[in-house]
Order: C-alpha cells, then sequence, then structure tokens
C-alpha cells in the first residue's frame, strides 16, 4: 500500500508536474500539426532526457504520448486530417459533423470522451495489475491470428451503406499493400523494385498522410472557399461544447465500452492503438440505433474512437510495465525511453520500482485531465483555420505534410510515395471507396500473415480450435460473419416455435 | 464524369487500374518467386486473386445496375419524365453551386509534384518557401503578405525542425545532397 502512496505523491513533485505541464503543451500543439504526433517528438526527445530524474524524463515523455491523440482529434474534426494516426477514424464522423456547423458539439464531445478513457482507465490499470498475469500469459498465435481476423471483419462496418462491395476491395487492397516489403519468416524482398526503402514495407504514416492528408488537400485546392462556410463559429459556443460533453453521456454506454475495448487492446500486446478505434467505431455502429447516420456526422461516431484511443494509453503501460511487452506501437519507444533512464521493464519492474509504476500510471491521467483543460479554452481559437481562404491553409499545410512524411524516415523518396498514396487516395475518395478500410487491412495485413505461417507451422490446421479462448474467437469470428443470415434463421426458428 | 470522348467514366477507369494492380501482383507472385519457398507467394497470391475477383464482380454488378436503370427510363415514360425532370433540376443546382471542377482536383496535384521536384532539386530552405510565394502570387495575394507567409514557413522549417527536433533536412541534389 505504501508504494501507492508514494507513486501517487511522486506526481504531484513539482519537477514531475512541470514536466507533465510542458509535456501537455508540446504535445498539444504537435498533435494539432496534421500527422506529425507525439511518437515523433517522443523518440526525437528520448537522447536530451539521458541523466534525468527518471519520474521527470518519463513524466516529460508520457505527457506527450498520452496528449498527442487528444489534440490530433481537434485537426480531424476541424480539417479532416488526422493530427496523428490513432486520429483517423476520428474524421469518419468529426469532420461531417463541422460541416453541418457542430464543430463545437463534436470537439467537446471528443475531449469529454478522451477525458474519460484517459482518467478511468488509469485506476482499472492499477487494480488489474494483479489479474493481468495469466491472462496475458494465455494468449498464443492462434488467438493473436483470430483477434486480428476479427479487426479485419469490421471492414464491412466501416464503408458507406450500399458501398459493402467497394469497401471490402478497399480492405483487400490494404492487405495487398502490406505484402510489399520482406516477408516476416523467410525475410525475402516482395515486390520492392529492388528499392532497399520498400524492403521495410511501404511506411504507414506515408500510407495515412496519402488517404487523409492529400485528398483533404486536394479537395481544398479545388473548392477554393473556407472548409466550414455554414457554421464555423460553432465550437466557440460554449453551450455546443456542453453539449458535446452531455452526449457523452447519453451515449454513457458506448462511452465505457468504447473505453473498457481500448483498455483490453492496449493490454494485449501487438494489436496496436489503430485497431482499437476502428473497432470500437465498427461496434459503436452496429449497436446504435442508427447506424445509417454513422458517417454523415453522428456524434457516437466521435466518442467510441476517442475514449478508445485514450483508454488504450494505460492499457499499453500496464503490459509494457509489468512483462516488458509494448502493448502498443508508442509504447515500444517508450521501453525504450525506460532502458536510457535505466530501468529494465518487466515483472521486476512491480516489486523494485512499484511507487514508479504507479507514478506514470497517474502521470497519464493528470496529462489527461491538463489537456482537456488546456484545449477546451483553446480549442475555440483553431476555429479560424476553418474560415480562412482555403489558398493560404494550401500553402501552410502542403509543407508541413512533405515536413512530416520526410521527418518520419529522412528520406525524399517518400515524398514520391506521397504522390503516388495521395493520388490513390483521392481516386478512393472520390469514387466511393473506404479509406479507412484500405488502412485497416494495411496495418493487419502484416501481423495476419505472420501469425498465419506460425500458427499452421506449430499448431496445423485445427489452431481454430486450439484452446478454449480460440474456439470462443472462432465462434465469435462466424457469428460476425453470417450475422444476418444466422438472425434470419433465429427468427424463423421463432416464428415456427410460436406456430407449432 | 464520363470522358465524352471514349464513354468511359472515370470510376471504370479507376476499377481497371485496380483490376491491373491485382493482375500484376498475381502474376509477379507467380513469376518472381516461383523459385522461393511457397510461404513467400502464397499469401500475396490469395490476396491479389480474391482482389481480381471482387474487381470483377464490382465491375459486372456496376454494368448491370447501370443497363438496369437505362433499361426503366426507356421503357417508363413516367422514369423519362422524372429523369428529364431531375436533369434540369441538377443543371440548376450545379447553376446555383457550381461544384469543385474534377480538371481543378487533378491539377493540385501539379503543385505537389512542383513542391516534391523542387525539394529534390533545390532541398527545403528553397523550395517550400517558394511555393508558398509563387502559390499566394497566384491568387493575386500582396507581396508582403506572401513575402511574411515564407518567411515563417522558413523559420518553422530551420527552428521548429532543424534546431528543435533535429531533422536533418534535404539540401538539394543542386547543393551536393545525395537522393535517398
Amino acid at each position: 500500500m505504501d508504494f501507492f502512496l508514494e507513486g501517487i505523491a511522486g506526481v504531484f513533485q513539482s519537477g514531475v508536474l512541470l514536466a507533465i505541464l510542458i509535456g501537455t503543451v508540446v504535445a498539444t500543439f504537435l498533435g494539432i500539426i496534421p500527422v506529425l504526433g507525439g511518437e515523433l517528438a517522443v523518440t526525437l526527445l528520448i537522447p536530451f532526457t539521458i541523466g534525468w530524474d527518471p519520474a521527470i524524463a518519463l513524466a516529460l515523455l508520457l505527457a506527450i504520448d498520452a496528449v498527442a491523440c487528444t489534440a490530433g482529434s481537434i485537426t480531424s474534426i476541424l480539417l479532416n486530417v488526422p493530427g496523428t494516426l490513432i486520429n483517423a477514424a476520428t474524421c469518419i464522423d468529426g469532420y461531417p459533423m463541422t460541416q453541418k456547423g457542430e464543430a463545437g458539439r463534436a470537439c467537446g464531445a471528443a475531449l469529454t470522451a478522451s477525458a474519460v478513457g484517459g482518467i478511468l482507465t488509469v485506476p482499472l490499470a492499477l487494480i488489474m495489475i494483479p489479474l493481468l498475469r495469466p491472462f496475458i500469459l494465455a494468449f498464443k498465435s492462434p488467438e493473436m491470428f483470430l483477434l486480428i481476423v476479427l479487426g479485419l471483419l469490421f471492414l464491412s462496418v466501416l464503408t458507406t451503406r450500399g458501398q459493402v462491395l467497394k469497401g471490402i476491395i478497399s480492405g483487400v487492397l490494404g492487405l495487398l499493400l502490406a505484402t510489399i516489403g520482406a516477408q516476416a519468416e523467410t525475410g525475402i524482398g516482395r515486390f520492392t523494385f529492388q528499392n532497399a526503402h520498400l524492403y521495410d514495407g511501404l511506411p504507414l504514416i506515408i500510407l495515412v498522410i496519402g488517404m487523409y492528408a492529400v485528398p483533404t488537400m486536394m479537395g481544398l485546392y479545388a473548392s477554393n472557399r473556407s472548409i466550414a462556410p455554414v457554421d464555423a463559429s460553432s465550437i466557440k459556443d460554449k453551450r455546443q461544447l456542453l453539449q458535446g460533453a452531455k452526449d457523452c453521456w447519453t451515449y454513457k454506454w458506448t462511452t465505457l465500452k468504447s473505453m473498457v475495448t481500448g483498455y483490453v487492446v492496449g493490454v494485449i500486446p501487438g494489436i496496436g492503438a489503430f485497431t482499437s478505434t476502428f473497432l470500437t467505431y465498427g461496434m459503436a455502429k452496429r449497436s446504435s440505433r442508427h447506424p445509417e447516420e454513422f458517417g454523415k456526422g453522428a456524434v457516437e461516431g466521435v466518442i467510441a474512437p476517442e475514449a478508445a484511443n485514450n483508454a488504450k494509453e494505460a492499457g499499453g503501460l500496464l503490459t509494457t510495465l509489468a512483462f516488458g511487452i509494448p502493448g502498443t506501437g508508442t509504447m515500444a519507444i517508450i521501453m525504450a525511453a525506460l532502458m536510457v533512464v535505466g530501468i529494465q521493464p518487466g515483472p521486476n519492474m512491480l516489486t523494485q520500482h512499484a511507487a514508479l509504476s504507479v507514478t506514470m500510471l497517474v502521470t497519464l491521467a493528470v496529462a489527461n485531465v491538463l489537456a482537456v483543460v488546456v484545449l477546451w479554452f483553446g480549442a475555440p481559437y483553431l476555429t479560424r483555420l476553418t474560415t480562412i481562404r482555403t489558398y493560404f491553409l494550401f500553402a501552410a499545410i502542403i509543407p508541413v505534410v512533405v515536413l512530416a512524411a520526410y521527418a518520419d524516415s529522412n528520406m525524399v523518396f517518400d515524398l514520391f510515395l506521397i504522390l503516388g498514396t495521395g493520388m490513390l487516395g483521392t481516386a478512393m475518395k472520390k469514387y466511393g471507396y473506404s479509406q479507412p478500410a484500405l488502412i485497416l487491412g494495411f496495418v493487419l495485413g502484416g501481423s495476419l500473415e505472420y501469425y498465419m505461417w506460425k500458427c499452421l507451422d506449430l499448431y496445423g490446421p485445427t489452431f481454430l480450435f486450439y484452446s478454449p479462448i480460440s474456439t470462443g474467437l472462432t465462434i465469435l469470428c462466424v457469428v460476425l460473419l453470417f450475422n444476418k443470415q444466422l438472425g434470419k434463421l433465429y427468427r424463423r426458428i421463432r416464428t415456427m416455435g410460436k406456430a407449432v | 464524369m464520363k470522358n465524352k470522348k471514349i464513354g468511359i467514366s472515370g470510376e471504370t477507369i479507376f476499377l481497371l487500374i485496380l483490376l491491373a494492380l491485382g493482375i500484376y501482383f498475381f502474376v509477379a507472385s507467380n513469376v518472381q518467386f516461383s523459385d522461393n519457398t511457397y510461404k513467400v507467394r502464397t499469401f500475396p497470391l490469395v490476396i491479389s486473386g480474391t482482389l481480381i475477383v471482387l474487381c470483377a464482380a464490382e465491375f459486372i454488378t456496376g454494368a448491370l445496375r447501370r443497363r438496369k436503370e437505362s433499361r426503366a427510363v426507356r421503357e417508363s415514360p413516367e422514369a423519362q419524365a422524372a429523369a428529364g425532370a431531375g436533369e434540369l433540376e441538377a443543371g440548376a443546382e450545379e447553376q446555383r453551386n457550381p461544384p469543385p471542377e474534377e480538371g481543378n482536383l487533378w491539377f493540385g496535384f501539379l503543385w505537389l509534384l512542383g513542391v516534391v521536384l523542387g525539394v529534390t532539386v533545390l532541398g527545403f530552405y528553397i523550395a517550400l518557401p517558394a511555393f508558398s510565394v509563387s502559390y499566394l502570387r497566384r491568387h493575386k495575394v500582396k507581396w508582403v503578405i506572401c513575402l511574411a507567409f515564407a518567411l515563417v514557413i522558413l523559420a518553422v522549417i530551420y527552428f521548429g525542425f532543424n534546431r528543435l527536433l533535429r531533422v536533418r533536412l534535404f539540401n538539394g541534389i543542386l547543393f551536393g545532397d545525395y537522393f535517398r
């Protein structure tokens, strides 16, 4: 119990609090710059934190990591440009809300859902520590494979009504693009055209910029007007912000379900934060009373991914600390940061550095509170972005997008890839194909192939029924795949039963 | 929007490009990796095969849908009248709110291509401010504002990316940097 109190007290030291505040402000600005995000900042800041007090260094890095996705939701909503990769799902309904003149409501909902997801999962993580170990250890390759398949089954949910086939084509195209680069098991390069850079695969950040930022910029270029000419000032309306906050209460089950799902996805290593946002979006659409409104500005479509993307941080950090396994991509960087400051993550972490572990988890909650306060008052001023003429935005954002694409790998070649992926994304947007489905297919493609071969090698073709968990997941996949047919069958059996 | 000369819509052309992409991956998986283990080619083969089938299905369903719609319009006088009224309404709507021109949309890529080529040849420090000035001047923005805008872009590149984030920015082939 002492280490809990010591850990909580550790957060309220002046140095740690200052680090959290600086991290929050830095992440707020970085999160707002399209696709730059906190990951790059954390990576570049690690070398500067050598020799610092671990609590202060880790507080700074964790605050940046935790808050960037909250700030990124603002540009997703206002500009249809995801501030960070994991904000892509927020664009689907956030931007249509801005176009409808409900930017304030969308931002209020996003900030409240982010706060709920970021804060409530911290006690959950603290309580879960002793319960987690057997659960994580039970997840082997078959369960991982089936979780990925489960994610892919939500492809059809990410499509607009009447365009299901186009949505599936988009997802399959994503899977196909994921085959570019070295095959995980053999290391043989595929479709690389002898280019060493493509050996690591098509960079995810380039694909996301191409799918979201470039089509938006080209749309701005063609329209030659402001983004939200109808009611761009609605975000300044405090009533709209409060309405967004109230929406989180109205859709409390969506918020809580998304929070828990995001947390669980964060806990399970290798699934990735990206999946959690699309997974929860799909779940929200499926359980909604008005699924037809999704994609046209449904507030639930903003709440679900935002609650999930902040919730995954506590889950990811817990797995990283307790087992030395990074739950998400950014947690791999945090794990590297832990090692740089001289701390080895793993089971010993919870005994030798128990207080620091608690400090790190509580840091996430404090950073989320600060982020919401900063953005609640600061976000209204960002609406000016939506009222200025598009040629100013085009002239300002194209250089930032080009710089962000370059900064990821320091390769000029990536700028040419942006052109190709941007044209693909623009054509997909124009002809009704699903960009999120392509991204989801791309993200899951590599892991799908890796785990498929691993399962077949280790367990043979019956790996789907290897354990009770894998059997349960297989049944869940079948139910999801054939839910309409099963529903019809169920109704037929019920009517037959009534007739009898 | 239909290409009036050859009568193929942009959507069909895009679908054909996707189909060609699927066929390329399918053939390349078979030809390039025929000497390698089955693990290298099976996954892309299955996925590209699926893409080909799905594209063909979309092509056929799209063609059938269009045929059905045109037959319905031909056979029913009410549908013809409705279609005529719809066209008139759409024409009036287009006059009130002209949609973004398709040509304009793709013309934006020429600017992006210009930026990418500019960065490759001249580097970030020259290409990006030059892009801002030339783009804003094209929209008849005052020279003073254009130059101030370019200075802000230069400051962000230098202080934000070079000094603060320590990104090693490309200086351009013309100034001795190697393409990578």
